[in-house]
């Protein structure tokens, strides 16, 4: 059995300046941050997710005559740069936010996770209870050399996910958790 | 580790998954309780396949290929009818003999091992440890012919509840085998068993120290199927009683939803045949909807109305006639129904807690359903059900007699709370009546205020319904209007919190905390609690894990 926080997060442990987002009576932060290079790969996703938003509203400007009626074309002529603000600052700032905030640890006796950025969510679950341990790996979070590790319980809706840890560091998270996980014999329910 | 029985590192068999003739090595090492070798069910039950729809359906395909043949042959004409029809159930009977030739069941090194399937093989293996409950069922068929229908539960975590089937087992082998394979399994940790402790009060020869519940199959050496019959003589349990159903019980079903929807159901299937009938059957029915007076439209809906509630009573009756539960030493059994008789057994220790549940109809008259909450045993099947259907007062004292006494009132949530599910039950009515103001039409505009009117009511009931409390090892969390549901259950069976707090939610102080279990729906929650309260719910949990929520 390893120290608490042996499988720890490498290089992400940057405890410099702890955002104080949370409630005075809210849950405890967890104290580690997930991989920098995942503002990379979200900055990818959100230019992806905008460009579906973007391509068709540009498309519609470009290709509604102007013969159509007034408030239509005005609308489709300015629809494209209303878009283009929104997600340039989307993209510059939402991933950098959520790097800030999504927080995760692996405590003495326990995983614990903090997502979301508007409406957010602490789970806690006891190594004791944990059923499976995967580590999964999109093609983008190769490029970008991270992974996820989902850990699931034996509640249909209890399962933990963290997304975005250095791959490396999700390998040794998953394998310490299970190893420890495997130290409770009964069937952790 | 726990303590292996006997048995248990003798080596692990070799199955032979493709011949029907299993290995016939003794692979329990003396085990010699119900079907320790590969076994059939009785051969009655080809009587059942071959009777019941099922029969005719697995007989379709090779019949149609054989008429098929016939009918190019010019065989046909020469067979006449009643050739063909002797020609049928000769196949369906075959096929039925084939599917019971070969099907097996076999309880060897704590396994259950199934196997069947005429053409295509499949054996399917249990550990004995995995089995939840076992639910047998005796139809009208069987009941002629003397048979049972075991069902087995065996949940496999997270991946959804495989269930296993053995059709048509003489009932005296039926509860040989269903006692067996009850018993084998592991003992569970009793340690924080509390959910039985009071009730341990009479002395139960089935308790942790005694060797038959330890020992299983492997024990019990005068097994055979010949013995069987004999399986209570040698363990004197004592049923404790802790519900018996009145019949008057069953007057409720029309004001519970799930009840209702049976005759609905049974009118949606029937309607399908009406636009097959000769239109002459239905001459005499002259309606001409736009000749109704309103008395005789209202009539017609009270009718309706009547027949619907007949409807549910009856289906409540097939379903919940005389339902029972006594407690058999470690065992929660309950046995319901008129024509199919349904008896199910759950280990106790698996029991962690209960859900009351309450329709809007239902407290009305103060009735309620009672199910228990089992490891692994989702609530999606009916076999947790402590009462089906029953006044409020009796499934209180069910709950209190056979799960656990929780006496502490539930705290009520913030008046934030009050506000919040305020706005939710009015927000969808307010914006039918906007949108029926600005579009000028009458009748959005009725819909709209009649809807926002009756959030009102709404909003300040799903408040009421809020609460969570906490009591030595267990706590509750309560909510819901058209169904309020009150959960118990020990902090031991938590597998993880969750605590969610929505940026108004943060504004207004509360947050939702929600127990992740092993069991029913799998996340119970309490809504808009004030945080610190959220908080201390998740952080004084079972073991020093939960602590970690706390602020350091």
């Amino acid at each position: 059995m390893s120290e608490p926080g042996a499988a720890g997060p490498m290089s992400v442990q940057d405890s410099a300046e702890p955002p104080t987002l949370s409630g005075e009576s809210g849950p405890r932060e967890p104290q580690w941050r997930v991989a920098p290079s995942a503002i990379g790969l979200w900055t990818v996703q959100e230019i992806i997710g905008a460009l579906f938003f973007l391509i068709p509203a540009m498309a519609a400007s470009i290709f509604v005559p102007e013969s159509a009626p007034t408030w239509l074309v005005m609308t489709t002529d300015i629809l494209p740069w209303a878009l283009a603000v929104f997600f340039v600052a989307e993209v510059l700032v939402l991933p950098r936010y959520k790097h800030a905030v999504h927080r995760w640890e692996v405590t003495a006796d326990g995983i614990y996770t903090l997502t979301g950025w508007l409406s957010r969510t602490w789970i806690l679950v006891p190594i004791s209870r944990i059923q499976t341990v995967d580590v999964t790996r999109g093609p983008l979070q190769r490029m970008f050399g991270l992974a996820s590790v989902s850990v699931r319980t034996a509640s249909a809706q209890g399962s933990v996910e963290i997304h975005q840890l250095d791959a490396y560091a999700a390998a040794q998270v998953a394998d310490d958790l299970s190893k420890r996980a495997n130290l409770y014999d009964d069937d952790a329910t | 580790m726990q303590p292996e029985p006997p048995d248990a590192d003798s080596p692990i068999p070799v199955r032979k998954t493709s011949s029907s003739q299993a290995t016939q090595a003794d692979e329990g090492g003396g085990a010699a309780g119900v079907a320790s070798e590969p076994a059939r069910t009785s051969p009655k039950v080809i009587a059942i396949h071959a009777l019941t729809i099922r029969g005719l359906r697995e007989a379709i395909p090779g019949l149609i290929a054989a008429f098929a043949y016939l009918g190019i042959s010019g065989g046909l004409r020469s067979f006449g009818i009643i050739g063909i029809v002797l020609a049928a159930v000769a196949a369906i009977v075959g096929l039925a003999a084939l599917t019971w030739y070969r099907f097996t069941y076999q309880v060897a090194n704590r396994q259950l091992i199934i196997a069947q399937g005429i053409f295509s093989r499949r054996v399917r293996t249990i550990p004995v440890d995995r089995i939840r409950a076992i639910d047998s069922q005796v139809g009208p068929l069987h009941r002629v012919l003397g048979l049972a229908k075991l069902k087995i539960e065996a949940a496999a975590a997270g991946t959804g509840n495989e269930e296993a089937e053995i059709d048509g087992l003489p009932t005296a082998t039926a509860l040989a085998l269903r006692n067996d394979l009850l018993r084998a399994r592991r003992r569970p940790r009793v340690a924080g068993g509390g959910a039985v402790g009071e009730n341990r009060v009479g002395a139960h020869p089935t308790d942790a120290g005694d060797p038959t519940t330890g020992g299983l199959l492997a024990n019990r050496q005068s097994g055979g199927l010949a013995n069987d019959a004999d399986e209570f003589s040698d363990e004197p349990i004592e049923d404790i009683e802790y519900s018996r159903s009145r019949a008057s019980w069953l007057l409720y079903a029309p004001l519970v939803g799930s009840y209702l929807a049976i005759p609905l159901a049974g009118i949606g299937f029937l309607s399908q045949f009406v636009d097959d009938l000769p239109e002459s059957w239905f001459s005499w029915v002259n309606l001409d909807p736009s000749t109704l007076s309103a008395g005789q439209f209202a009539l017609a809906v009270l009718a309706l109305l009547a027949l619907l509630a007949l409807g549910a009573v009856i289906g409540a009756v097939f379903l919940n006639w005389r339902f029972l539960l006594v407690k058999r030493g470690d065992l929660m059994v309950s046995e319901r129904g008129l024509l199919t008789r349904r008896n199910v057994s759950v280990e106790i220790p698996r029991i962690r807690g209960y859900t009351l549940s309450e329709g809007l109809g239902m407290r009305l008259v103060r009735a309620a359903r009672l199910t228990a909450l089992i490891t692994g045993v989702s609530n999606a099947n009916s076999r947790s059900q402590l009462l089906p259907l029953g006044p409020r007062a009796e499934a209180v004292t069910v709950a209190r007699r056979a799960v656990r006494r929780f006496d502490t009132p539930l705290r009520p949530h913030p008046r934030a709370a009050l506000r919040r599910r305020l706005v939710r039950a009015v927000l969808p009515g307010a914006v039918v009546l906007v949108v029926g103001l600005i579009l000028n039409v009458l009748s959005v505009i009725i819909v709209g205020a009649v809807l926002t009117g009756l959030g009102i009511p709404l909003g300040i009931d799903r408040y009421r319904s809020l609460g969570h409390a906490t009591e030595g090892d267990a706590f509750a969390v309560r909510s819901g209007s058209f169904v309020r549901q009150t959960t118990v259950m020990q902090r031991r069976a938590v597998v993880g919190w969750k605590i969610q707090q929505s940026y108004f939610q943060k504004r207004a102080g509360v947050s939702t905390v929600t127990a992740l279990v092993g069991a029913g729906s799998g996340a119970y929650s309490a809504l808009d609690a004030d945080s610190a309260d959220a908080l201390d719910l998740a952080a004084s949990s079972d073991g020093k894990w939960a602590r970690e929520l706390l602020p350091r």
